[in-house]
């Protein structure tokens, strides 16, 4: 689960401490944390993060789905790991596509 | 301040296991690996409380006990005992020594197995520990055991090899414990070794300032080839817990990566379930590595994933000039590959960012959008889960009524064949069309059993378990090479072929294959091959076990059957019936006693597994090159090939496997004892008679022998028997129906079938006909005895 205890605030809204490995289980906790778009915008801190697995990418991106987006958030302090699987996965730290997939 | 609790234990994985339960209950744990680093602990430190193993090395835990009580600065400090060990002996030993109190480990055994399986893994994962040959099999046997305490764990049996599974911990322990064979670079944090190629400048995220350029190739790659690889994860692969992005880490190792992720298939947050796989990525991978090391990445989750890898471009020289142009032409020509530019609005207009693709100059540049096998467009994409999974779930017992149905239209086309050629109206066209019926009923019967057929892999996969585990147990080396395991077999046979196989496998290992120093000296490599294989032919599944070992020694076969009495002395046997002598029950040619053979269940309890599946065996063996054991089995069990016979006026069954031969006894062959019992004599040798009407109840007159037919049947235990009947009618395959669920058991009978006329014909359970003959208070045998 997304610590809740140990929640920072920050100005926009609130800062979560995303888990260490962001695996299925924590794609799970993802899509429930940014399920509802009538919450207000929250933070996600990345900074302790070992591994952004696909499946968690998957929720963060849809998340932003341009059709139907849910709970705005923002990615703070991604952790090199992070940043270089994002990268892999082919994304930059704030999940805009590096590049475009050949159609 | 929080207590301070001081931990003696020689198992990493039992100090790791008590340092986070302990620890998370608030206390300070000081930890010490055996009695001599606990005295040593204890000049520092004042524990609250002592825990400690006993069995360690240098110092026990009856000495670090003593020791402690000795020194009167922890006269009052108390020290529990934490062991696996629940003797009472031990028990007070600790007691006079000192101890407190005494706790057998209540760990989850599971738990802590898993746990220390885990370290070793993970220690495996980062690169500190070298996947040498030992380690490997060490971990396979390892995961094996998890398999066992896994299942344990879930019926609630108790572990059966609880100190097999304390070694293995002990053994993974010391595979943590081993020092890390010196990185290559400082310290880095574990799992993620040098991730140099793609190596982004992204200092200034989260900041306002433009993040620099993301250019997706850093650095020219060492020589040319240019992979693309179009990967799809299917809901399987993730299901499994492989991750995408574990993938690419391993992908970014070989070369430098351009990756694009297609999003087009994810749907809104809402409509997600996390768990599926809705993205596909293209990634272009430059490195001098080839095709197969990059399809190798792949190797786990291929089943699981749409994938293609295709070579884009050939290898070329690297400082080429022209290489550039081309590739700057290529990268023109691509707009697929346009640089998003969201992030750095300061490079939002400049010319593609300087990728280095080394094109040879002399093949002409791939055109746009490359090949086609590598490009997913949306409408494909959606279509081709549907391609992958094209399966359905049924109930197997709805396949179950199928199968019984079909075999009620086979009967009714017999039915048909034989109420039209009674009535005299079988001309020719009507003879084709049945004809043909027969043929479609005959092809819908073996659809439906394709149903119901699965595959043997997951039999074979057993099998290299055990493969394993008796390799180990004999000291030998064995390369298990399977093939056709994707025969496909009625699930009833596949369930009732572990057991034969699994002997097989174990004498295949223990007798055939010889220890490495022998195979060494007979010029073959240490390690023996056993090969299992399986194929279709001709009806019939064909399962073959075969190794390269010594083959089967005859003389020792012929030896040890003379000295039990099994041959006669004089007997001229051919290798062919020699080979066969080893089927005989009770027959072992092992000196010793050991686990795996040699235990008095001989290849006669697989060959009646065999006959009992309705299947033959057959032995081939050529002296210094290995034996091989092939199975024929019937591909279903509910279908049977048999002798119909006349018997007290009623048609029975007789299971085709059972029949050794057949023949019409004269009069003076047979021979009379006491009430009605019968002996045949033929070569030689004498047989029991069974009178079949008699034995079922059908006739209360014997039936006299040079009116009928003997048929001789091989029944459990190689016993050999005549059974009498009236006649033979025909030869045929039946379709096999249950009485169990109408009937219970009935003795002498296994099932019935119904004619091509409708009447019912029961099928002979030979082996109790047989067994009932001999036990019978008139049965010949027992005659024998007292006229012998």
């Amino acid at each position: 689960m997304v610590q809740q205890r140990a929640k920072r605030v920050r100005n926009p809204g609130r800062t979560e401490p995303a888990k260490q490995r962001l695996d299925a289980a924590a794609a799970a906790v993802l899509a429930q944390t940014l399920g509802s778009s009538a919450e207000p915008p929250i933070e996600l801190d990345a900074s302790c993060v070992e591994l952004l697995g696909a499946q968690a990418l998957q929720v963060l991106l849809a998340a932003r789905h341009p059709a139907r987006p849910a709970r705005p958030f923002s990615i703070v302090d991604p952790s090199d790991a992070f940043v270089r699987d994002a990268a892999l996965l082919g994304f930059g730290h704030d999940l805009v596509p590096l590049t475009t997939a050949a159609r | 301040m929080n207590r301070t609790i001081l931990t003696v234990d020689d198992s990493r994985t039992m100090r790791d296991m008590l340092r986070v339960t302990l620890a998370g209950a608030g206390y300070r744990v000081v930890q010490a690996v055996d009695g001599v680093d606990g005295l040593d602990v204890l000049t520092t430190e004042l524990p609250d409380v002592v825990v400690t193993d006993i069995n360690m090395p240098r110092l026990d835990g009856f000495g670090f006990i003593e020791a402690v009580r000795r020194d009167g600065r922890f006269g009052g400090v108390p020290i529990l005992v934490l062991t696996t060990e629940s003797d009472a002996e031990k028990k007070a030993r600790a007691r006079n020594a000192g101890a407190t109190g005494w706790i057998v480990k209540p760990f989850d055994p599971a738990r802590l197995f898993a746990h220390a399986f885990e370290t070793a893994l993970d220690l495996l994962r980062s690169g500190r520990l070298a996947p040498a040959a030992e380690v490997v099999k060490l971990l396979l046997r390892a995961a094996d055991m998890l398999t066992d305490l896994v299942r344990a764990a879930r019926t609630g049996a108790a572990v059966a090899d609880a100190a097999g599974s304390a070694r293995m911990i002990a053994s993974l322990d010391a595979l943590a414990a081993v020092p890390a064979p010196a990185p290559p670079v400082e310290p880095v944090e574990p799992a993620v070794p040098a991730f140099r190629p793609l190596r982004l400048d992204l200092s200034a995220i989260g900041d306002a300032e433009p993040a620099p350029e993301p250019a997706p190739i850093a650095e020219p790659p060492p020589a040319g080839r240019h992979i693309r690889i179009v990967f799809r994860p299917a809901d399987a692969m993730y299901a499994k817990a492989n991750e995408t992005t574990l993938l690419l880490r391993e992908l970014s190792r070989m070369g430098s990566l351009t990756v694009a992720c297609d999003t087009a298939a994810l749907p809104s947050l809402d409509a997600l379930e996390p768990a599926s796989s809705h993205l596909a990525w293209t990634v272009d991978l430059l490195t001098a590595a080839t095709l197969d090391p990059v399809r190798e990445v792949f190797e786990f989750v291929e089943g699981d994933c749409e994938l293609s890898v295709v070579e884009l471009s050939a290898s070329a020289q690297a400082d080429d000039a022209a290489g550039h142009e081309a590739a700057a032409a290529m990268e023109a020509a691509r707009p697929a590959y346009e640089q998003d530019d969201e992030s750095a609005p300061s490079a939002a207009s400049p010319p593609p960012p300087p990728v280095l693709l080394p094109v040879s100059p002399l093949a002409p540049p791939p055109a746009p959008p490359g090949p086609v096998a590598a490009t997913i467009t949306p409408a494909r994409a959606a279509e081709m889960p549907a391609l992958a999974h094209a399966s359905i779930r049924v109930d197997v017992e709805r396949v179950d009524r199928l199968v019984d149905l079909i075999g009620e239209l086979v009967i009714s086309h017999s039915t048909l064949l034989q109420n039209v050629s009674e009535a005299g109206l079988l001309t020719t066209g009507v003879a084709a069309a049945l004809d043909a019926l027969g043929h479609l009923t005959r092809d819908i019967q073996d659809g439906t059993m394709a149903i119901r057929a699965q595959p043997l892999k997951p039999l074979f996969q057993r099998m290299s378990r055990i493969v394993r585990e008796v390799a180990d147990a004999t000291g030998k080396q064995v390369v298990l090479q399977t093939e056709g395991e994707s025969t496909e077999v009625d699930r009833t046979v596949i369930e009732k072929l572990a057991d034969p196989l699994t002997h097989m496998i174990r004498n295949a290992i223990d007798h055939g294959l010889e220890a490495p120093d022998r195979r060494r000296e007979a010029g073959k490599t240490e390690a023996g091959v056993l090969r299992l294989s399986a194929a279709h032919r001709s009806g019939r599944v064909i399962i073959e076990v075969s190794d390269d070992g010594a083959g089967i020694d005859r003389s020792k076969v012929r030896g040890v059957a003379l000295s039990r009495g099994l041959i006669a002395p004089d007997a001229q046997l051919t290798d062919g019936e020699i080979d066969n002598l080893i089927f005989l029950p009770g027959f072992s040619t092992t000196d010793t006693v050991s686990s795996i053979s040699g235990r008095g269940v001989g290849l006669d309890a697989v060959k009646r597994a065999i006959q009992a599946l309705g299947g033959r065996i057959v032995i081939a063996s050529c002296p210094g090159q290995g034996s091989s054991f092939t199975l024929s089995l019937p591909l279903t069990l509910a279908l049977l090939d048999g002798m119909l016979v006349t018997a007290g006026g009623q048609t029975l069954v007789v299971p085709l496997t059972a029949i050794i031969g057949m023949l019409q006894p004269k009069q003076a062959n047979v021979y009379q004892f006491g009430s009605g019992a019968q002996l045949m004599h033929e070569s030689g040798s004498f047989t029991p008679v069974i009178d079949v009407a008699r034995e079922l109840g059908f006739a209360d007159r014997a039936t006299s022998p040079d009116q009928g037919v003997l048929l001789l049947v091989e029944a459990e235990g190689g016993t050999r028997r005549a059974l009498l009947v009236e006649a033979i009618q025909d030869q045929r395959r039946v379709v096999i129906k249950s009485l169990d669920s109408t009937y219970g058991v009935v003795s002498g009978i296994a099932a019935a079938t119904i004619l091509g006329d409708g009447r019912i014909a029961l099928i002979l359970d030979v082996d109790a006909i047989a067994s009932r003959g001999s036990g019978h208070p008139a049965g010949s045998e027992r005659q024998l005895a007292i006229a012998g």
